[in-house]
């Protein structure tokens, strides 16, 4: 019986250890399903994009100004770059970090170079500070004072070229490296777009983008610079994105459309995620727009594609096509021939002939369905502005607005809404609308002096302001019934006594200014950073006026027209000045077109 | 090939110590087999004599084998099938996560980019979702980037789970490759599916690693795994309990025939088996029963036979020995008388009183086997020195040894030898034996050899005469049974006396044995015990002579 026993235990323990074989393994052998995907490859982007190495330079001279560029280019790399150049002695005085330092633009007046005793040279610089560039690629206002730098120079036994060997304790960017010329500059200036606290219309923020960031990494970057908020400037008047918003991924192209990763947050309650898609589609370089789908944690996904509510997010959006360029002839409006349809159009009925006369400034703006003119005429010795307007909730007939004034400069509209207007009268600025109230002061806190000209940019948030004959960039808060300067910076320009402005790009100002007492057209983004001159040949007149339509888009742009020596200028026109034969159903033998404008 | 000094001397030490590994592993297997050996015995002896044994042992074999491998298959197979949707699912999957991995890293170009291994550890808390124990984890390396760290969600370490095998299969060879492993990441031992596949970027390589956990699959396989092993040996004890009970039905009866037939053969002829039903048992027990019957009414007949002819055996030798004691006294006169006869019947007269005294002795040798068949034999047993009584026998026989020429030596010990014996018989036993050696030692000396031990006594008488032939030591035992039937009438011997010998011997409960050789005489040895009663085992004196067995 015991045998027995034992037998049926070993029969089960048989049963037993075959079965228990057979469950899921601890550990199997590698299995291959066959080859994986094939490594890719990289686009050309980004190559040869950095700054020169320390080797490269011919001469002390050659690199001081090399050393001054070391900055340039993608900025967690700025101090191995900045180690680069200097001497091993120094080296330690310049941790390795990852951070991104904030650098200090300067533009180089002179530079001299003088042998030091024992072989060593010392180079001093003078410069003018021009801003601080940051990670994000803004350019904020300076925060030194210095106009003067030394930098010792020397040589290291056994290593070829020159090596700093007393650096300045200032990170240095020449801000020559910010230029847009590809050939000279490291950096691609960009706008990237904030909405305005009213989330009517996107407010363009001025930003350099490195170009040692490949195409693919800028969608990435780009949103990262969303993320981390506006310039300085903006902060008052713009909207940024929820609090504690973060990217949860990479911004790839799947192909047909960029995908976006937010955290949890960019689904507050108040925030649009379909406004950051918008946000971003405009911020992208035209090269690189396409449609977006983007996944809010917690959210399903949501596409957002060029439609009808992206375009008008960007109010600068009709300049992108020809815009409408009006004159005025003996009093008179007049169309362009460069407009639209060869300017066969008639000319908005709101300029009906019962207003049409005695014209000597006029402003057009059209935006939301309205359509809105303020315009100055002459009243025997004085001006009266009048301000019109059809469409929309809001028509009105024209009616004077303020006083009868002989120094009413011209007239701006505000847009976003477009209800506001500014004007400038006996050198101070003065709100109309289209409520019907009178002339109200704007205070210009930050601002001394008489005003002389006023530009307001399309998004209806930022304006340029010519005062005491220096140039200002200012930030408004608006309501429908008054307009506040939030912030102003100053931006500095090697013109003198500065006496128009206006809008050519969604990041630059064209001025009027003297260079060396002659009257000259120059151009300056509004961080500062790019101070050109735009050559014309104006017969020896002053330049005595001036308007502009900016590209979307586009930090720069050369869409402007003027006036000088009495006769108008178009940059754009068959030629500089506005032949008789430009203007659409102009009579013959008139006077020379001015006061030029398009409609905004 | 040459060994240096140094690898020499270890590979002496490895040999060595081998063979003490393999010394050890002898004897282990030595005590294993032998402990096998003792735990096989009784095993093995059961199952030579218990067919109930021999049918469920075979049977649980069997149904084990075929049960088990049915197992097996099932399990297996189920198995393979669960392992096979997972993969599947998790294939899927990784390709999902590749591309987006893919995606994600599209934007880069240049492998020191800082933020890749921010996207690297954001692109694995993504795709990891849930966490490893619910619907896995995903984690990437980038081998062959130093300045990467393998991602993975929470931190957690994933490197027990990629092997170096698979790495080389996924970063090197640019293989998809999966792999089961076991390891513990925070919840315990846990069995995962790792599935592995490069990530094509622009700045290098980087693989991602799909980790899924097995705990469902594994908890369903051993779900399935313990019902087919409790189905198994629940089928397994069923079919062994069946053929237990198969079995006992048909052995049982087997059992009660063996029995019956046990006690027919120790002579209850009266047993019979039971007959029940009709089936083939049945008929086993009928025919078994028959036969029985048969056997027990020939052998009562038989024995009705051996009773009747023994009694007329001795009814005859009574109903003679009244005429002949009449026709003795006649012969007695007449032999008294002779001298007056002439010597025609003078000669009558004599053969007449000689071949009476055979008579009388035939008849009374044929009334002592007729008690002895009857059963009516008893033992008279005392004490008795045999010394004397080998010595009464020979002296009285040494007129017959005279007459035939022949010596008796005695070899007898010297002190007494003392034993519980029927005095009459042994010396009834010991003159036959002794009158047969003179008879047939055709003139050669006879000896006689008394040997005791603690337990029997022995006598042997050994002659030199014609001897006996192979087969002939039984023969010399039976009842008027003679060598040699021509010389008969030669001898006075009536036939009877080894057979009565042989009885007196059985009484005792002793030995009476033959040994003999063609032309190198015989021996006859008698052993007896040495208290009545006693059992036999051995006999102080050699029944083959000792010259006999060295030549």
């Amino acid at each position: 019986m015991r045998m027995r026993r034992r037998s049926v235990l070993a029969a089960t323990l048989a049963i037993g250890l075959g079965v228990a074989g057979c469950g899921i393994p601890d550990e199997t052998e590698v299995r291959v399903d066959g080859p994986g995907p094939s490594p890719g490859f990289a686009s050309a982007g980004g190559v040869g994009d950095a700054p020169p190495v320390r080797e490269s330079a011919g001469s002390r001279e050659q690199f001081v100004q090399n050393f001054l560029l070391t900055a340039a280019g993608e900025p967690r790399e700025t101090y191995k770059r900045v180690r680069g150049y200097l001497a091993p002695a120094v080296q330690d005085e310049f941790k390795e970090s990852q951070e991104e330092p904030p650098v200090n633009l300067v533009r180089v007046r002179s530079t001299t170079v003088t042998d030091d005793t024992n072989g060593a040279s010392t180079a001093t610089l003078q410069v003018d500070q021009v801003g601080v560039l940051d990670g994000d690629g803004r350019v904020n206002p300076p925060v030194l004072t210095a106009t003067s730098y030394t930098i010792g120079i020397g040589q290291v036994e056994g290593k070829s070229g020159w090596f700093v060997t007393a650096p300045p304790n200032v990170l240095l960017l020449n801000v020559s490296a910010l230029d847009s010329n590809p050939l000279v500059g490291y950096y691609e200036p960009q706008t990237i777009y904030f909405w305005n606290l009213e989330r009517t219309a996107l407010v363009p923020d001025l930003r350099y983008m490195p170009r040692a960031v490949p195409p693919e990494g800028q969608p990435t970057e780009i949103l990262d610079r969303l993320l981390g908020g506006p310039s300085d400037l903006l902060q008052p008047a713009v909207r940024r994105l929820p609090a504690g918003t973060k990217r949860t991924g990479t911004v790839p192209d799947t192909g047909d459309r960029l995908e976006i990763s937010l955290s949890a947050e960019a689904g507050a309650p108040d925030y649009d995620p379909a406004d950051l898609g918008r946000q971003l589609m405009w911020s992208l370089p035209p090269s690189l727009r396409k449609d977006l789908e983007v996944k809010v944690e917690g959210q399903p996904p949501r596409v957002i594609t060029m439609d009808q509510a992206y375009l008008d997010a960007n109010q600068v959006r009709p300049f992108s096509e020809t815009p409408e360029r009006f004159a005025i002839l003996e009093g008179k409006i007049y169309r362009l021939k460069s407009s639209p349809n060869g300017g066969q159009d008639s000319l908005p009925s709101l300029l009906s002939d019962a207003v049409n006369h005695d014209v000597a400034f006029a402003s057009l703006a059209s935006g939301s369905g309205v359509t809105a003119a303020a315009l100055v005429v002459t009243r025997g010795q004085g001006r009266q502005l009048i301000v019109g307007a059809n469409g929309g909730d809001r028509p009105r007939s024209f009616t004077p607005v303020g006083p009868e004034n002989q120094s009413i400069g011209r007239p701006v509209w505000l847009k976003a809404p477009l209800d506001t207007g500014l004007v400038v009268v006996q050198g101070k600025l003065y709100r109309f609308g289209l409520d019907g109230g009178g002339l109200t002061q704007v205070g210009l806190p930050g601002i001394p002096g008489a005003v002389s000209a006023v530009s307001a940019a399309p998004d209806g948030r930022r304006l340029a302001v010519v005062a005491g004959g220096r140039l200002w960039v200012a930030v408004l808060g608006r309501d429908d019934r008054s307009v506040e300067v939030l912030a102003v910076r100053g931006v500095t320009t090697t013109l003198q006594q500065l006496t128009e402005v206006a809008w050519s790009g969604e990041g630059q100002l064209t001025v009027v200014g003297l260079r060396a007492g002659k009257s000259t057209i120059g151009t300056v983004t509004i961080d500062s950073v790019a101070d050109a001159d735009l050559s014309y040949e104006l017969g020896g007149g002053a330049v005595t006026y001036l308007v502009g339509a900016p590209s979307p888009g586009s930090v720069e742009g050369n869409r402007i027209m003027f006036a000088a020596g009495g006769k108008g200028y178009d940059a754009q026109g068959p030629e500089p000045i506005i032949q008789a034969d430009e203007i659409v159903d102009g009579p013959s033998n008139a006077q020379p077109a001015v006061a030029p404008f398009f409609m905004n | 090939m040459t060994l240096s000094a140094p690898s020499a001397s270890a590979l002496g030490k490895a040999s060595a110590l081998g063979k003490r590994a393999l010394a050890a592993a002898r004897a282990g297997w030595r005590a294993a087999s032998q402990r096998g050996a003792a735990l096989a015995a009784p095993a093995h002896l059961t199952w030579r004599r218990s067919l109930h044994f021999r049918v469920v042992t075979i049977t649980l074999v069997a149904s084990s084998l075929l049960v088990g491998g049915f197992s097996y298959l099932v399990a297996t197979q189920s198995t393979n099938i669960l392992l096979r949707g997972t993969e599947s699912g998790v294939k899927s999957q990784l390709h999902d996560d590749v591309e987006y991995a893919a995606n994600q890293l599209s934007v880069y170009d240049q492998q020191y980019d800082p933020d890749i291994q921010v996207t690297l550890n954001q692109t694995a808390t993504y795709l990891s979702g849930g966490g490893p124990e619910q619907g896995g984890m995903v984690a990437l390396t980038a081998v062959e980037l130093p300045n990467l760290k393998t991602a993975a969600p929470l931190g957690v370490d994933v490197s027990p789970l990629i092997g170096d095998d698979l790495e080389e299969q996924v970063a090197v060879r640019g293989q998809v490759a999966k792999q089961i492993r076991t390891a513990d990441l925070g919840g315990g031992s846990t069995k995962y599916l790792v599935y592995g596949s490069r990530v094509p970027t622009s700045f290098g390589q980087v693989e991602l690693y799909r980790i899924a956990p097995l705990t469902n699959e594994d908890q369903v396989a051993n779900q399935i795994r313990t019902m087919v092993l409790f189905t198994g040996v629940a089928l397994v004890v069923l079919l062994g309990v069946l053929a237990a009970l198969v079995t006992r039905l048909v052995v049982n009866p087997v059992r009660v025939a063996a029995r019956t037939a046990q006690r027919l053969s120790a002579g209850l002829l009266d047993q019979r088996m039971a007959v029940n039903g009709e089936d083939d048992l049945a008929q086993l027990a009928a025919a078994f029963n028959q036969m029985a019957t048969n056997l027990q009414r020939q052998i009562v007949r038989l024995e009705e036979m051996s009773r009747l002819q023994r009694r007329f055996t001795s009814d005859v030798s009574h109903e003679l020995r009244t005429p002949l004691t009449t026709v003795r006294m006649a012969a007695d006169l007449i032999f008294a008388g002779r001298d007056d006869f002439d010597p025609a019947v003078a000669r009558s007269a004599e053969l007449l009183q000689a071949e009476l005294d055979r008579f009388e002795s035939l008849l009374t040798d044929l009334l002592e086997i007729s008690r002895f068949d009857a059963g009516f034999a008893m033992l008279d047993a005392e004490p008795t020195d045999l010394v004397p009584v080998v010595r009464r026998v020979v002296d009285r026989l040494a007129g017959v040894a005279d007459r035939a020429g022949v010596t008796i030596d005695l070899n007898l010990p010297d002190t007494p030898v003392i034993a519980e014996v029927d005095p009459r018989r042994v010396e009834r036993v010991l003159r036959n034996l002794v009158g047969n050696a003179v008879e047939h030692s055709e003139g050669k000396p006879v000896r006689v050899t008394l040997g005791v031990d603690e337990s029997a006594v022995a006598m042997t008488v050994r002659d030199h005469g014609v001897g006996l032939k192979p087969g002939e030591e039984k023969l010399v035992f039976n009842r008027f049974w003679r060598a040699d039937p021509s010389r008969a009438r030669q001898t006075g011997g009536t036939g009877l006396g080894l057979s009565i010998s042989l009885e007196d011997a059985r009484l005792h409960g002793g030995w009476l044995e033959a040994w003999g050789a063609p032309g190198q005489g015989a021996q006859f040895r008698l052993t007896l015990p040495v208290r009545a009663g006693d059992r036999l085992t051995s006999s102080p004196l050699r029944l083959v002579p000792q010259a006999e067995v060295t030549a």
